[in-house]
This record gives structure tokens, C-alpha cells and sequence, in this order.
């Protein structure tokens, strides 16, 4: 079940906060990866890879803009 | 999806359990059991055509646990009269309603039975009917099927049938692949007696912080581990493993909290004191000399053992 992978990887690590890092990509690639691989024998919809992928894209920004933010505090505070 | 698949129609809902589900489906000439872990999915089919028999049984109604909920729910309700403090009322009141939607929805589902599916090699246990209602509405959908396929049969005909005893031999189990989940585990180990030991030879690289999840990490997996053993893995003595290895696990999760505690009764001392700033997180030591060369010790330790012994294991199957 690749696409409830790519979902727990892109949601349970944001739990503990730091390894969303690792897991945002983790998802990311997953759903990439395994898009085309048959999930089920049963009707299954690629929902879960979307929303994975949502979700991993929304971590991925907000990680970017703490470290935007960190990296442009002192200079706001000096400048 | 490929074309030549079978196409399958839902059966029967899911039923629950903390570690995934079970499900029925209807394909054209067969029945479909579905175990999930939610990450995994194991099929089991019944051929129409093979179908002797679907025994359904009621089952007493589980009133002991449904006293204890009760009782629980009174404790509850006045606990929440009793107490003023606002965050655990909110915290009572949560798990009341939890608790009473759980009880509701046991009630509402009905009486329990067992379902008991018969072929000439097996007599399948079907968890996803467990409710009386659910076993009606199952037995509605699948007779005409299996009627469609063996033909009916009137009751007084098969009373006059005799049916010959033959000894069929029961087919050899299908082998479920054994999971990687021990040796994910003690590579664990081994990554977290090398943080253990750069936490201390490194004491402001704030590793205790992860450490924190790891351990957590290590817990989570060696409690999934064991459970998930019984009946997948033939395996025996990478799981004999994993018993000490959880009670030292317990061990160190103390020794780190403890610290953590000491640090926090800092933090307070120092506001109680007015000092201008707190002790900073880095004068937390997580794991002095000796805690640390234990807790490294035997993580290195079990995590080369059980390696070894889950690949001489593995090889052996």
C-alpha cells in the first residue's frame, strides 16, 4: 500500500516536528515513484497520493519560510 | 487496473482493530477476505464453487464491559463536577464522550455472532461479520450467488442425500514473506548508541532533542514487532531479542526523563530566584559517563546480534 506510505510519511512525522524534514521528501518521492504501481486488487483511487503530496509540499514550504525567517531576523533587528 | 482482473463488489464493512481491518468481496466465482494492516493487504479466496457451508452463531452480549463503561462514565461525570480546573474538564469531558459514542455505537450495532465459513479443507473464522445484522444481510447477498453457481438444493432432498466421508488433505499454508521490521529496529539501535555517545562527547549539539524520538521511534517499533510476530514470522530468537531489549529501552526512556526533570526543576528554581535568563537547554545533560556507556553498550550489543541472527535466521527459511 504505497499510497498509505506516502500519507504516513507525510503526516505521523509532523508528530515530533523535525523528522517532517525527512519525511516531507519521503512522501514526495513515494508518490512519484509509485504512481503507476498497481496498489490493490481492489478498487483503490490514487487519493491518498494526492493528498500526501499536498500535504508533504505545505511542510516543505513552511520549513522554508522558518528557515527564510531565521535567516532574515538579524538582519531586520540590525538593519 | 488490469482488464482480466476480477471486478469486486463490497460485501460487508470494515472491521476495525488498532492494527487495521478485516472486509469481504464479491468477485463473479469467489469470495474475497481481506486482512489490512492499513500498509499491508493479505487476500484470502473462497471459490463459490467450494462453499459447503456458512455457520453463523450468536454470542452473549458483552456486559461486563459495557458495566465497566458505564461505571466509568459515572466516575467521570463526577470527577467533572468535582474539580474547577477549567483545561481538565475539557480533558474529562473528551474522553466521557469518547467513551459513551463507543458504547452508543456498541449497542446500536446489535447482537454479536460468530461466522464460520466451511469448505471440504478449512473452516474459515470471517471477523467482518460479527453482528447478527451484519450476518443477515451477508447470507441475503451470498446465497443466491452460491445457489447461482452449485444449483439449490430443497431441504427434504438433503436430508435424503448422504454425503460420503472423504479425507481431503489440507493444502500447505501459504508462507507469508517474513517483515523487515526487527532489522529496522536494530539498525535503530545502532544509530542511537552512536547519538547516545556523541550526546555526551558532544554536549552542545542538543542531540538529547532526538534522541527523544528515537527512543520513542525504538519503543513504537519493538512494541509493533512483537505484535505483528504471531503467525507472519517463523522466526524465534530475533524477537527473543527484542523482550530485554524493550524493558532496557523502559530503562533509559527513565534515566532521560529523570535528567530532563532536573534540568525543568532548574528552569523553575531560576525563575523562583528572578535570575535575568533561565539555564539554556544546552546545560541539560541528557546521559552522564556511565548511563551513556550503558545505554550504548547494549544497543551495540543487541543491534549486532540481532542482525546476525535475523539474517542466519532468514537464510535458514
Amino acid at each position: 500500500m504505497y499510497d498509505t506510505i506516502a500519507l504516513a510519511s507525510a503526516t505521523l512525522p509532523v508528530l515530533l516536528i523535525w523528522p517532517a524534514v525527512v519525511g516531507a521528501p519521503a512522501a514526495i518521492y513515494i508518490a512519484i515513484r509509485r504512481w503507476r504501481t498497481p496498489l490493490s486488487i481492489l478498487p483503490r483511487t490514487k487519493i491518498r497520493f494526492v493528498i500526501a503530496v499536498l500535504f508533504a509540499l505545505g511542510e516543505i514550504a513552511f520549513v522554508a519560510v522558518v528557515i527564510w525567517a531565521i535567516l532574515k531576523a538579524p538582519q531586520t533587528r540590525h538593519g | 487496473m488490469d482488464k482480466s482482473a476480477p471486478r469486486y463488489q463490497r460485501l460487508t464493512g470494515k472491521r476495525r482493530t488498532p492494527v487495521g481491518f478485516t472486509q469481504l468481496w464479491l468477485a463473479q466465482d469467489h469470495l474475497l477476505l481481506v486482512r489490512s494492516t492499513r500498509f499491508t493487504e493479505i487476500y484470502q479466496r473462497f471459490s463459490l464453487a467450494d462453499i459447503q457451508g456458512i455457520v453463523v452463531t450468536e454470542r452473549p452480549a458483552n456486559i461486563v464491559l459495557q458495566m465497566i463503561a458505564i461505571a466509568g462514565l459515572v466516575a467521570a461525570v463526577a470527577l467533572y463536577l468535582a474539580i474547577s480546573l477549567f483545561f481538565a474538564k475539557i480533558l474529562i469531558a473528551l474522553g466521557t464522550s469518547i467513551v459513551l459514542a463507543g458504547l452508543v455505537a456498541n449497542l446500536a450495532a446489535g447482537p454479536r455472532c460468530h461466522c464460520r465459513l466451511q469448505t471440504a479443507v478449512s473452516s474459515e473464522l470471517l471477523p467482518p461479520v460479527s453482528r447478527v445484522r451484519t450476518a443477515k444481510r451477508f447470507l441475503a447477498r451470498i446465497r443466491p450467488v452460491i445457489e447461482a453457481v452449485q444449483g439449490s438444493l430443497a431441504p427434504e432432498r438433503a436430508s435424503a442425500i448422504e454425503i460420503p466421508v472423504e479425507k481431503v488433505e489440507k493444502p500447505p499454508d501459504v508462507p507469508n514473506a517474513p517483515t523487515y521490521l526487527p532489522e529496522t529496529l536494530f539498525g535503530l539501535f545502532l544509530i542511537d548508541a552512536a547519538l547516545v555517545l556523541a550526546s555526551v562527547r558532544f554536549p552542545r549539539a542538543q542531540l538529547a532533542g532526538i534522541l527523544f524520538t528515537t527512543l520513542f521511534g525504538e519503543i513504537l517499533l519493538a512494541v509493533v514487532a512483537l505484535i505483528r510476530r504471531g503467525g507472519r514470522d517463523p522466526r524465534r530468537w530475533i524477537y527473543l531479542l527484542i523482550v530485554p531489549a524493550v524493558a532496557f529501552i523502559g530503562w533509559d526512556g527513565f534515566h532521560l526523563g529523570t535528567t530532563f526533570f532536573e534540568w525543568m526543576n532548574g528552569v523553575a528554581a531560576s525563575a523562583r530566584r528572578g535570575d535575568p535568563a533561565p539555564p539554556s537547554i544546552q546545560t541539560w545533560n541528557a546521559f552522564t559517563q556511565s548511563t551513556a556507556l550503558f545505554a550504548a553498550t547494549w544497543r551495540i550489543a543487541a543491534g549486532v546480534m540481532g542482525l546476525a541472527a535475523g539474517w542466519l535466521e532468514r537464510r535458514s527459511l
